[in-house]
């Protein structure tokens, strides 16, 4: 096999399984790759080259043995530096987890992929404690964008699209709080997929935002985003808030097609605040599902600012105790950020609860009426790292909390949403597109996804300059 | 419910923080208060929309 790198993880499931290639033969040309290339985007904080090499071998065992050695036999993949994954310290993009032991025990999401005869390569860069949208971490350094460096990577899990958008691994996990996973898919080209809030498990990796925390996976093909989700599923009592639904896997039926299905283009809020860029990838999405109307959802401010509260509120929650212990341990802009959260009063919290609940029961008459609902994922393509402000309709707004403005309202009440990649929406920059349902009908989207990569509208190759170079080949 | 623009951030955080535990020191206070301001600006739509009194008040979530 050449140029592993640019290969599916469905193709080198398929190879491995077949015996035309090792696992450890992949696994050792994409930690070489990486050793490689790297550094030019700085998506890993921490390689498990040991524990790959010795999980390959293991693939390659089961081969020989002519047993089944897992969908994803030999597949490289990378985890977000908050999932524990054994032997590695769970940073969570903080120097104050460099006190923690490593690891004992693998994550749920890390422990099914390895079932699945899946290969983790290593940890990803991200914001401090998932409080960003940017990776542009003070401790670890920026994440830089495949496709520009000189760009953010987007975040809070940069490094795991980063690692896939530069083919350093062909699928990555990553959270996705207010639109960690949505973010950064859309800056990286990637697709990107945020489930409904209690599908995966979320057990053994650092929350957040416990009331709005999700996982998800990222891949450069819609089959391959499938394919991870599916082996995530699974019953975990570790997590209280999954959902107990029985697994519904969405691989068998990506090719089934949308028809008859009431598509609509999300407006008012989802149609201000962003560069025409967003606004033209959305439109053309929109065109190529086939939407036959414009929709407005109501309260949609209020709802992404009663997602701010609680935010806040129960992300400095989790961290009060270092908080009041090493608060200079902290950046400066997560510190006070959080330090302000632990001060929220408690009838603020209530109240954005409610809203919640009022905000999902109102967006819910909307889903009665439409199947999927169609909204940029980003006011902008990727922006220089280091940029503080973003102009639109000629107003500077803060760029790094409304890089989240379209994500934050949906995540706040646990819609399943896919990001879908427009490549060279501004230049050579690409940027995505949400695709929203309600909640449990991720095979509905995953299935538009699929429509739309099949006619050539979305794709997520490798990155231009990351096609060749390093020791992959 | 809030006045974003008058409300004084800085006497705020300097007398909620020994509630939860936290020691200021002048200078976080600052830079505490500047933050909370944000807050208060940030989530102000959401505390000047009502909510009937029939929502759930529970945090329990089912989406």
């Amino acid at each position: 096999m050449t140029d592993p790198h640019l290969q599916s993880a469905l193709s080198l499931a398929a190879a491995v399984r077949a015996g035309a290639i090792s696992a450890t033969e992949i696994v050792s040309a994409m930690l070489a790759r990486i050793e490689a290339r790297d550094a030019e985007v700085n998506a890993f904080t921490e390689i498990a080259e040991g524990r790959s090499l010795a999980d390959a071998a293991a693939v390659d065992a089961a081969v020989a043995r002519g047993e089944d050695p897992g969908p994803l036999a030999g597949v490289p993949f990378a985890a977000k530096n908050l999932f524990d994954v054994t032997g590695l310290i769970t940073l969570a993009g903080s120097v104050i987890e460099l006190r923690r032991p490593p690891a004992a025990v693998d994550a749920f999401a890390v422990a099914r992929l390895r079932a699945a005869g899946a290969v983790c390569v290593g940890a990803t860069n991200m914001d401090e404690y998932a409080y960003g949208f940017t990776t542009e971490n003070p401790h670890y350094g920026p994440t830089r964008n495949p496709h520009d460096p000189a760009r953010i990577a987007g975040g809070s899990s940069g490094g795991s699209a980063a690692a896939v958008a530069a083919g350093l691994v062909p699928v990555s996990l990553g959270t996705d709080t207010n639109g960690s996973i949505r973010v950064p898919a859309s800056l990286n080209g990637i697709f990107g997929l945020k489930p409904t809030y209690g599908r995966l498990s979320r057990s053994g990796a650092v929350l957040f935002v416990p009331s709005l925390d999700h996982v998800g996976p990222f891949a450069r093909s819609v089959a391959d985003l499938a394919a991870v989700y599916d082996v995530l599923q699974g019953d975990d009592p570790a997590d209280p808030v999954q959902s107990r639904r029985p697994p519904e896997p969405v691989s068998a039926t990506i090719g089934q097609g949308i028809g008859g299905r009431r598509i609509a283009r999300l407006t008012g809020y989802f149609a201000r605040g962003g560069l025409a860029s967003a606004q033209a990838a959305t439109d053309a999405m929109a065109r190529a599902l086939g939407a036959s109307g414009e929709v407005e959802l109501p309260d949609v401010g209020a709802a992404r600012a009663a997602a701010y509260l609680i935010t806040a509120a129960e992300g400095a929650q989790l961290r009060l105790p270092d908080l009041g212990a090493r608060p200079d341990d902290f950046s400066p802009l997560s510190r006070d950020r959080l330090l302000a959260g632990a001060l929220i009063p408690g009838q603020w919290l209530l109240h954005a609860q409610r809203l919640r609940s009022l905000f999902r029961a109102r967006v819910a008459e909307v889903l009665h009426e439409w199947d999927i609902l169609v909204a940029p994922a980003t006011p902008a393509p990727a922006t220089p790292i280091g940029q503080d402000a973003l102009e639109v309709d000629g107003e500077m707004m803060p760029l790094r909390p409304n890089l989240g403005l379209y994500t934050q309202p949906i995540s706040f009440i646990g819609l399943p949403v896919l990001t879908v990649p427009v490549q060279h929406a501004e230049g050579k920059l690409p940027i995505g597109v949400q695709l929203i349902a309600a909640p449990w009908r991720e095979a509905l989207l995953f299935r538009a996804a699929a429509m739309l990569e099949e006619a050539g509208i979305c794709a997520a190759p490798v990155a231009p300059a990351f096609e060749t170079g390093g020791a992959a080949e | 419910m809030i006045d974003a623009d008058n409300f004084d951030a800085r006497a705020y955080v300097a007398a909620a923080a020994p509630l939860v535990g936290l020691a200021f020191t002048p200078e976080r206070v600052e830079q505490v208060a500047a933050a909370f301001a944000l807050v208060v600006r940030i989530g102000a739509p959401a505390l000047a929309r009502g909510v009937p009194a029939e929502v759930e008040p529970a945090p329990v979530f089912t989406p």
